[in-house]
């Protein structure tokens, strides 16, 4: 090969390429296009290890309280949980898209470095086990995993999932999609909303560090939308995340290792459902969601309850489902899938009270 | 492992640098071996079972070759025939002979309640090439060398074909075995070749099928004219999805040293059926021609026998796509197009192919690809009764069909309702969106078209072949990360 090195211009046009993807993410050129910043939540959870690590070695400490959830848990006020629950401290390992591979991903971690906090609550949101969403949310392979565990669960990830994965993660043009009308948006009035977008991604990042891993109120969407509004929310969210449903076993095998690991490393623990919009649940609680429909509807919600019921029998493990239980009543949503940070207070006492078991002070 | 995946892309990578770092003797077992992982990766059942049929067919030819002429090349094209009906067609029979007979046997077998099929990979196409190679030995044994199996093995589990071929025969495949070193412009036209291959696929197949599928998926709600537009574009689909699949084996076959033939020379350039079916999926009209056509005599056994010869052959070549009676009405509608253009051209000598009116070239282009659209819509149909609703929708589905159907049968007052509360018309068909990008998309077509036309219309630029490669490649990778979709997979795998 090295008599002919013309055979090597393949590796020489995936090199450039490579070097200008990586060019292009630099903090300030990337600042021109992306526009999520979701994967900031992600790149601080190695940050927030390090420092449960840290705080569990400490003597004098708090009871410790992990949280594996997804975007439905990422606005917990720490001042609260501080002022009425003082002896607990929450380091929040809940990212967007979180679903159960991410948890296991840091359970096994877990696990191979001996952290035991003090109680651990995973979460069992329906939208994780669904196979065939017409919006797939690709977050912990993009951005939570790595090669490493990939490769240990391979026979867990389909083939197209495995090429997203290595896709986005070669390529970041790949996983952002740079567009041109969004370029000539952030270079107007002097790079004006770029530098605003900038200034914002380093407050989420001060924030989650500030927060251990809540990405707090006063900068998160908060509103509390209207009833129609949530209606409307509902039908998308049921259309894009619920219909058609096509259970992901793999992921219950996931949910199931999470189940064993918690089990061996002896931390008190729970799983839990988080309330969605009262619309929402109840499409996803009554409406058909398998295709082709068959003559009697095939709830989402039956065949994800009946499933993962099993499992929690198999490893004698605490479903609190807060779609169902009558003790919690805050109803206030952003949207159809997240609670307004009116009701975290409400949530917050909700886990220590009825899950934890700790009282209110 | 499809070549436009990652999975692939490691594979190859793996295989393109040990197979350019090891000895020349080396090379041809290495490939054999290459192509059994890339087999074995889809499926280790069916490796086995297309070893077998290897060894088989390789029995075959060794008799026919050794003199055994007659006997063998019948049981060879028996053999092969019989292993494709099974794993392609047995769903489609069982479910004729319920059609004739009503019988629930029939009905449960091809329901699959008995047995679950699943077609193996390529198996359409490496049983035609095992065919072609017994009929080729059988026709002329005299003027080649017997080949040994390792060289047969190479010749059928040669990976670059294995998705959706190109259908090659010996005197495509063996040529290249000569060739001592590797070639500069074969590395070259390897990566314009992928480029090209991955830009059809992702940039034009893709896109255009996110615009048809729900056309497709739900006839009865679309216009007339929606339907039309849906076998216009799925003409666009088809043409980029498997000449750019044809482009992507060539490419992998040329990173290899290896030239293996191409599929595709502007079909809809064409001014007539017969010069569309010259162009279009050449490997398989070939193969359709010379082993089916003229052993039925072709156009040498009277005018009504070349009729019935070009019906059988296209009707078959149709066959061939798929176990539905819609891939069957595809083959017989062009094989009867083909027989009308035959007939009103040579019997009554109208000039229906212009020669030299630039304009009249392009309208009768134009009436080629309007005819070719709506045999789409017969290739495209999910089954039967999808391509019946399609062809009655095309008669019936206006804007105003629904509205129409609810004002006979006494709804007017929820039309007159329902017109308070919404600005839009009610109760109105759908209809395709997206007129913009699938005018960028034609122009696209039309571009990839004229590359194929005049290919040497790209000579000049051979001088700066080495900056233009590294450029496009970059430019393909950017456009590719950028622009793609979620795709399906390609159209011709399933075949």
């Amino acid at each position: 090969m090295l008599k002919n090195k013309f055979l090597l211009i393949p590796l020489l046009i995936f090199i450039i390429a490579l070097a200008i993807d990586r060019i292009l993410m630099l903090e300030n050129i990337q600042t021109y296009f992306t526009k999520t910043v979701s994967e900031i939540n992600y790149f601080h959870k190695p940050v927030l290890f390090q420092e449960l690590k840290d705080y569990l070695q400490k003597p004098e400490r708090k009871k410790v309280f992990v949280y594996f959830g997804n975007s439905r848990a990422l606005l917990f006020d720490n001042k609260y949980i501080e002022e009425h629950y003082p002896e607990w401290v929450l380091f929040n390992f809940s990212v967007p898209g979180g679903t159960p591979d991410y948890f296991t991903f840091w359970l096994e971690q877990f696990q191979a470095d001996n952290v035991k906090p003090d109680f651990i609550l995973i979460d069992d949101s329906i939208e994780a086990f669904n196979l065939s969403a017409r919006i797939k949310i690709d977050e912990v392979l993009v951005n939570g995993v790595d090669f490493p565990f990939i490769l240990k669960h391979s026979s867990r990830y389909t083939s197209k999932e495995i090429t997203n994965f290595i896709a986005k993660r070669l390529f970041k043009t790949y996983q952002y999609r740079p567009k041109l009308e969004t370029i000539l948006q952030r270079l107007k009035d002097n790079s004006a909303i770029a530098k605003n977008y900038q200034q914002w991604r380093i407050k989420i990042a001060d924030k989650l560090k500030e927060e251990r891993g809540s990405a707090s109120s006063d900068i998160s969407a908060n509103a509390t939308s209207s009833p129609e509004l949530v209606l409307k929310y509902s039908e998308g969210d049921f259309h894009s995340y619920i219909e058609p449903f096509t259970f992901n076993e793999n992921m219950l095998e996931f949910q199931k290792d999470n189940f064993k690991i918690l089990k061996e490393l002896g931390v008190k623990n729970a799983t839990i459902s988080v309330r969605v919009a009262r619309p929402y649940f109840k499409y996803i609680q009554t409406r058909n969601a398998v295709l082709p429909k068959k003559e009697e509807p095939i709830t989402a919600y039956s065949i994800w309850y009946t499933k993962l019921n099993v499992a929690h029998q198999e490893f004698e493990m605490p479903l609190y489902n807060m779609n169902e239980d009558q003790l919690y009543t805050c109803d206030y949503f952003t949207d159809a899938s997240h609670m307004s940070t009116k009701c975290f207070p409400d949530y917050t006492d909700y886990i220590f009270n009825q899950i934890i078991g700790v009282e209110k002070k | 492992m499809l070549f436009n995946t990652i999975p692939f892309l490691i594979f190859f990578t793996i295989v393109y640098f040990i197979y350019w770092n090891i000895g020349k003797r080396f090379k041809y077992d290495f490939l054999i071996l290459a192509g059994a992982a890339f087999y074995y990766y889809y499926s280790p059942i069916f490796l086995l079972h297309f070893l077998v049929v290897i060894c088989i067919n390789y029995f075959f030819y060794y008799q026919i070759y050794n003199g055994n002429k007659s006997l063998f090349v019948k049981l060879a094209v028996i053999f092969n025939l019989l292993n494709l009906g099974f794993f392609k067609y047995f769903y489609f029979f069982t479910g004729v002979l319920n059609d004739i007979t009503g019988s629930l046997f029939f009905k449960d077998a091809s329901e699959g309640r008995w047995i679950h099929i699943t077609l193996p990979l390529a198996i359409s196409f490496y049983s035609f090439q095992m065919i072609a190679c017994a009929v080729d030995t059988y026709r002329n044994k005299e003027s080649e060398e017997l080949l040994s199996f390792k060289k047969y093995l190479l010749f059928v589990l040669f990976f670059p074909v294995l998705i959706a071929g190109p259908i090659m025969r010996k005197k495509d495949f063996f040529p290249n075995l000569d060739r001592e070193v590797p070639q500069k412009d074969d590395i070259y036209k390897a990566c314009f070749l992928m480029m090209s291959g991955l830009i059809k696929k992702i940039l034009l197949a893709d896109p255009v099928a996110s615009i048809i599928n729900p056309v497709f998926a739900n006839p009865n709600e679309y216009t007339a004219f929606s339907l039309f537009m849906g076998g216009i574009l799925y003409t666009i689909q088809v043409y980029a999805d498997f000449s750019g699949l044809t482009d992507m084996a060539r490419s992998v076959a040329f990173f290899l040293g290896f030239q293996i033939p191409e599929n595709f020379y502007a079909p809809f350039f064409s001014t007539s059926g017969r010069e569309l079916w010259k162009k279009w999926h050449v490997t398989l009209s070939f193969w359709l021609m010379e082993y089916i056509y003229f052993p039925l005599g072709g156009n040498r056994a009277g005018e009504m026998r070349t009729y019935l010869n070009l019906i059988i052959t296209m009707t078959l070549g149709g066959f061939w796509h798929g176990a539905d009676y819609t891939f069957v009405v595809w083959g017989f509608y062009w094989g009867s197009l083909l027989c009308i253009e035959k007939y009103l051209e040579e019997k009554k000598g109208l000039p229906l192919t212009p020669e030299k009116s630039f304009p009249l070239k392009v309208l009768k282009a134009l009436i080629v690809y309007v005819l070719f659209s709506i045999s789409a819509l017969m290739f495209r149909s999910n089954n039967t009764s999808s391509m019946i609703d399609l062809f009655f929708g095309l008669f019936t589905n206006s804007p105003d069909y629904l509205s129409g159907l609810l004002a006979v049968n006494g709804g007017e007052w929820m039309i007159q309702g329902l017109s308070l509360v919404q600005s839009e018309k009610p109760f109105q068909m759908n209809t395709v969106k997206s007129y913009e990008s699938v005018a960028y998309m034609y122009i696209a077509f039309l571009l990839f078209h004229y590359i194929q036309y005049k290919p040497e219309s790209l000579d000049k630029f051979k001088k700066h072949s080495f900056t233009l490669a590294i450029a496009c490649g970059v430019i393909t990778i950017f456009l590719l990360t950028t622009l793609s979709h979620d795709g399906d997979s390609f159209i011709y795998t399933t075949f």
